[in-house]
């Protein structure tokens, strides 16, 4: 044998071993990612494949949150002067309703072009504080939701709805805005979204065939107390069964692991001193 | 050319394999998760239990953070981060390596290490067992150093060393430090914070922190939650319809075989244990079963802290701290007494009410007087400063007339005399009333 061959033998043996290899620690990952989940939450997940529930992937990092107070813009009066070019009013619940000649927007990304438009003096209020919601934008309306001290808001209160066209246009928007936000405690760690998705199991909240749409995290409003109003850190889950196409929102604080809905304090009335349980704006 | 280059096409293509391979050999040969299978496991099921259960290292951190800078000394607080628990945090990931005590009972070195020029002290209320800090940063050798009032760790980078410092008998052991994360700490004291001027002096041979100027700080409200005395009974007693019950003027008893608990009209509670699992015989024996216990119990630890211990009762207090400042009420609220008694008999106390959310108040900020003038405003009202034993700057819980659920924690400078703490703004007419909170 050649020394020629002699390399042609050991070039194929070194690719056969690196196959090999490539495998190995492909694998290695893929256990250790399974190894993690299993301990802690796998027996549940399991069960809710079983439930022919349908969860997608989870994340398990754990962030860290604030307990947030904000209130709901109410002088809207005098800012609506700073808008330019359009047609602006404002209702009943505070809430500015915005027309204007149709404005070309990127076909396949019209957020693109909010994006910039937001930038623009004078084309919304405050537009810098918006972030675009993808979850919740159509073809038709492109969802943005303000910003909270280190997340985002998810709620009605804080957020600008932009409207397009038959033609595909942008012609107008409606905008809530939270105003004075502030933190009320300092930072506390979260639950993680896996851990947020078992809550919400073990709560009976996700029935049986169904699928989780999606998850995120997001700050929703806990109580209304004294015009102000306390916003904490919630995943907020949708889910749909498999049957219908019915969407269901779930909100689990992301402090406790809670299922929650709004509560109205009554601070002022004394006859009443108990805690009201409201459907919130959020669900 | 060509021909050549055909030549070592074999032998580079031959390398290049070979190189791969050792690469991806010496990858798989390091991950850790090769060899951490075991140790995994165990670390995610004690995740699994934190999140039900405050950790115990974040009840038995240091409550106070002091900078001392080529500003002078500072105290660090902040309304949106713990620092002083941030910090500590960090101090579990330390890789310790050594312990020595470099003195005992020489003021002079103590006030010099207490002065240590760019460093962070962190102080617990209370000298907290050496034992519990081995448990919490995870470094066996911290047994058996005695009590720790004040961490030191030192800013510079060429110094890797903890200093753990006790007052009493002045104290100092040095630990060296192979991994000080100065980054991260560096990190966490660049945030947004309050620092207040302060000076260490020593009264009767005692460090106490001066405050030269005024302190001001913003008062909090919070909305409490009230737990049901059924919800205690059945945990603790279980069945309820074999529990005695006395219904008294102003409180309800409910006793069994072993245990009773005694719910009183300000949603206070007692609770004695007559068959307690094990025998306190030490601090860190006291401080773990009151751990364990209100654990156990089910009482919210949330921002609650290590306060108080009591060698003589072996009474162990847990006080609600916040922004690393303590909250005082005339009942039992935000307080949790353990006491081991007599040899025999475990006592709890507590609160129905715990502190759950806090909420929006007017945004005010008080304006406390400095420590002379404070000082000054105390013998003007009569009080002998002799007996005074303690000065710290805390909340006071103000109960709101309409509804009992919601208060405000209102800032105040409070007085120890007597063993009991005391809001100098009622002084006059509070004088051997107060509460010490301790049974």
């Amino acid at each position: 044998m050649n020394f020629k061959r002699i390399q042609e033998v050991f070039l194929f043996a070194f690719i056969v071993i690196d196959i090999f290899l490539i495998l190995m620690t492909k694998n290695n990952n893929i256990q250790n990612d399974n190894t993690a989940s299993e301990n802690v939450n796998g027996t549940v997940i399991k069960e809710m494949k079983r439930d022919n529930i349908s969860v997608g992937k989870l994340s398990d990092q754990k962030k860290d949150g604030y307990y947030i107070a904000a209130t709901q813009d109410t002088d809207l009066e005098k800012e609506i002067n700073y808008l330019r070019d359009q047609d602006a009013r404002i209702d009943d619940s505070d809430t500015i309703s915005s027309t204007f000649s149709p404005l070309k927007v990127d076909q396949k990304h019209p957020e693109k072009t909010i994006n910039q438009l937001l930038k623009k003096p004078g084309f919304v209020l405050a537009g810098t504080q918006y972030e675009f919601n993808q979850v919740d934008s159509t073809k038709s309306k492109l969802v943005y939701d303000q910003k909270a001290i280190d997340g985002i808001f998810y709620t009605s209160e804080g957020r600008i709805t932009f409207n397009l066209n038959a033609n595909d246009r942008l012609s107008g928007y409606t905008q809530q805005k939270l105003n004075d936000i502030r933190v009320l405690h300092e930072k506390t760690d979260l639950i993680s979204q896996e851990r947020a998705l078992i809550y919400l199991y073990q709560y009976n909240g996700i029935p049986n065939n169904s699928d989780v749409i999606w998850t995120k995290l997001g700050y929703t409003k806990l109580l209304h107390i004294n015009g102000k109003d306390v916003y904490i850190p919630t995943w907020i889950i949708a889910t749909k069964t498999k049957a219908s196409s019915d969407v269901q929102i779930h909100r689990i604080n992301a402090f406790t692991g809670a299922s929650f809905k709004t509560e109205q304090v009554h601070n002022t009335e004394q006859s009443q001193q108990s805690l009201e349980s409201v459907n919130s704006k959020d669900e | 050319m060509m021909a050549k280059l055909r030549r070592y096409t074999l032998p580079i293509l031959l390398g290049i394999a070979v190189l791969i391979s050792v690469v991806l050999s010496v990858s798989l040969l390091t991950n850790p998760a090769r060899f951490s299978g075991r140790v995994h496991e165990k670390k995610t099921t004690t995740l699994n239990t934190d999140e039900t259960a405050r950790k115990m290292i974040d009840v038995y951190s240091p409550t106070q953070l002091i900078q001392n800078s080529d500003k002078g000394k500072e105290l660090l607080t902040s309304s949106s981060t713990n620092l002083v628990s941030e910090i500590f945090k960090t101090m579990q990931d330390y890789h310790y390596s050594h312990i020595e005590r470099v003195s005992q009972g020489n003021q002079k070195q103590y006030n010099q290490m207490l002065n240590k020029s760019d460093s962070l002290m962190l102080n617990y209320n209370n000298p907290i067992s050496s034992d519990m800090l081995a448990q919490i940063l995870h470094y066996s050798q911290f047994k058996d150093k005695g009590d720790v009032k004040r961490l030191i760790v030192p800013l510079k980078g060429s110094y890797h060393y903890v200093y753990l410092l006790n007052d009493d008998k002045y104290t100092i052991y040095k630990v060296k430090v192979s991994t000080l994360k100065l980054k991260t700490i560096k990190q966490i004291l660049n945030q947004k914070m309050n620092k207040n001027r302060i000076e260490l002096r020593s009264v009767n041979g005692n460090p106490y922190i001066y405050f030269p100027n005024q302190v001001k700080m913003k008062d909090y409200g919070y909305m409490l939650q009230e737990q049901t005395p059924n919800s205690y009974l059945n945990r603790i007693i279980g069945n309820t319809t074999a529990a005695s019950v006395k219904h008294q003027k102003d409180k309800t008893i409910c006793s069994s075989q072993n245990q009773d608990l005694t719910f009183d009209n300000n949603d206070d509670v007692i609770y004695n244990n007559y068959r307690p699992n094990q025998k306190i015989t030490s601090q860190i024996g006291a401080l773990k079963s009151a751990y364990q216990n209100a654990v156990q119990l089910g009482i919210s630890l949330e921002n609650t802290k290590f306060d108080t211990y009591n060698p003589k009762k072996q009474n162990v207090n847990y006080r609600l701290y916040i922004e690393g400042f303590p909250i005082y009420s005339d009942q039992q609220l935000g307080v949790y007494n353990y006491r081991f008694m007599n040899g025999n008999v475990e006592r709890f106390a507590f609160s129905l009410r715990d502190f759950e959310v806090p909420v929006p108040t007017d945004k005010q900020t008080i304006t406390l007087p400095n420590s002379r003038n404070l000082l000054i405003d105390l013998e003007n009202s009569g009080v002998n400063m002799k007996q005074i034993n303690g000065i710290r700057l805390g909340y006071q819980v103000i109960s709101d007339n309409q509804n009992k659920l919601i208060v405000t924690l209102q800032p105040s400078w409070f007085i120890k005399i007597n063993n009991q703490w005391i809001n100098y703004r009622s002084l006059d007419t509070q004088i051997g009333k107060g509460n010490s909170n301790e049974l």
